[in-house]
């Protein structure tokens, strides 16, 4: 019986095959015995294309190929477990070095804004004074707790306060007759204070709020005998009443457009109304 | 396309021209064109079936890796099956896809696609409705995938 590979279906008959290595790499016997090696290595590489952790098996009668390798040199191999192990240590590596360098930019964003507020010469003395343990964990924490500072949303709750009683202070009633409008339990009330919360947003608000206070600060109490660091605290806080003020007058403002939404009529046209 | 595709092709065509299946008019494959990437199959509907008396069509494409992947084949002749979209004639068969061995040849695939004809698997459906018709009224079933043969498969008479 001649030859026959499984893969290609050429026979050994076949004149241009004739110096083709012919192998039987499984129990099958019959018309599917005989395999090309090469033809039977293309179809080992398939198989590890679509999955690298199976050994490579008959699909017929599912026996596992016996694949053999020449004998490599001790340098190649010592080569090749270093390629493996630094394939295996790397994405570690990758991490760290990504976690680290987010810290020490945390870190130096710390003792910036601690220049920053204070005045350079006493937030070096300060830093000079701490524990350094001390101050790579405080540091790092400035920016993060300015983050978490910024995703409190006391404006809404403020805002509620101030709607319930609008209605029962006569003074406020009159110069603010806007919050007259009860508060909007119900659910079709869509407006919201960071109604889309975006992270970059709330990540430069945040970053930048130390900066703002400080311009604050000194435009308005240039010429006061506050301390460098007193400045910054009182402008951070007028900054923060005066911006959550426009915020609630916004926010309040939009809700009630959102109510007095309405779809009006079609304007009918002349020849709709002649007919 | 490489070489090995078409040397295997060439000589599976013979294969199924020499092939006593050709002879009973059960099943036959055609070139589409001069190349050989796409074919065009033709099965008969298998006996004590409603498929019975019709010829169906198969569009078969080959990959320029077969036969380390399979052919891609699809119903071009409209049939009511659980195991065949009603609206596209895509199949759903295990050895078009994972089960794919390189020992196969379009001669076993038409031979599957026959024998799946006459046995479904309602549990691995294509078409979910035809599915759920086969299993909770086998015989509003039977009458719909005879018409479909009548109306869309019948024609053709093998010669």
């Amino acid at each position: 019986m001649p030859k026959h590979c499984w893969v290609c279906f050429g026979t050994d008959d076949d004149d241009y095959e004739n110096n083709r290595d012919w192998v039987s790499p499984c129990k099958c016997r019959g018309s599917t015995r005989w395999v090309h090696q090469s033809c039977v290595q293309r179809w080992v590489d398939e198989k590890l294309k679509e999955n690298l952790s199976v050994k490579a098996h008959c699909p017929q009668c599912h026996t596992q190929y016996i694949i053999v390798y020449d004998e490599v040199n001790y340098l190649v191999r010592l080569l090749n477990k270093l390629d493996k192990t630094a394939n295996q240590l790397c994405p570690f590596l990758a991490a760290g070095v990504v976690v680290s360098t987010l810290y020490w930019s945390a870190a130096s964003y710390g003792a910036i804004t601690m220049m920053q507020v204070m005045g350079e010469r006493e937030a070096i003395t300060m830093m000079e004074n701490t524990d350094s343990y001390m101050l790579l964990l405080v540091l790092p924490s400035i920016p993060l707790s300015l983050i978490l500072g910024k995703t409190i949303n006391w404006e809404e709750t403020l805002l509620l306060f101030v709607q319930r009683f609008t209605s029962q202070l006569p003074l406020l009633r009159t110069i603010m007759p806007s919050f007259l409008c009860e508060p909007v339990n119900s659910s079709t009330s869509t407006v919201q204070f960071n109604s889309v919360v975006n992270p970059t947003t709330t990540l430069c608000a945040a970053l930048l709020l130390p900066t703002t206070a400080t311009v604050v600060g000194n435009l308005l109490f240039n010429n006061s005998s506050y301390s460098y660091l007193q400045k910054t605290l009182l402008g951070g806080l007028v900054y923060i009443a005066v911006k959550g003020a426009f915020r609630i007058y916004q926010r309040q403002h939009n809700v009630i457009k959102e109510r007095t939404r309405k779809v009006i009529d079609y304007p009918e046209t002349d020849t709709e109304g002649n007919n | 396309m490489n070489n090995i595709a078409t040397q295997r092709i060439k000589r599976e065509f013979k294969e199924v021209i020499k092939s006593e299946e050709l002879a009973k008019c059960s099943i036959k494959v055609d070139l589409v064109g001069d190349s050989y990437t796409e074919l065009k199959g033709e099965i008969a509907g298998p006996p004590d079936t409603p498929y019975e008396g019709g010829i169906f069509l198969l569009e078969i494409k080959v990959p320029e890796t077969y036969p380390f992947n399979p052919p891609k084949v699809r119903f071009m002749t409209k049939i009511w099956h659980p195991n065949i979209s009603s609206v596209t004639g895509a199949i759903c068969l295990d050895i078009l896809k994972d089960q794919w061995a390189a020992a196969m040849t379009l001669r076993t695939v038409l031979l599957s696609l026959q024998a799946l004809m006459a046995a479904a698997e309602p549990d691995d459906p294509q078409d979910a409705v035809v599915a759920k018709q086969y299993k909770e009224y086998p015989e509003i079933f039977a009458k719909t995938a005879s018409h479909w043969t009548n109306v869309y498969a019948g024609g053709i008479i093998c010669s």
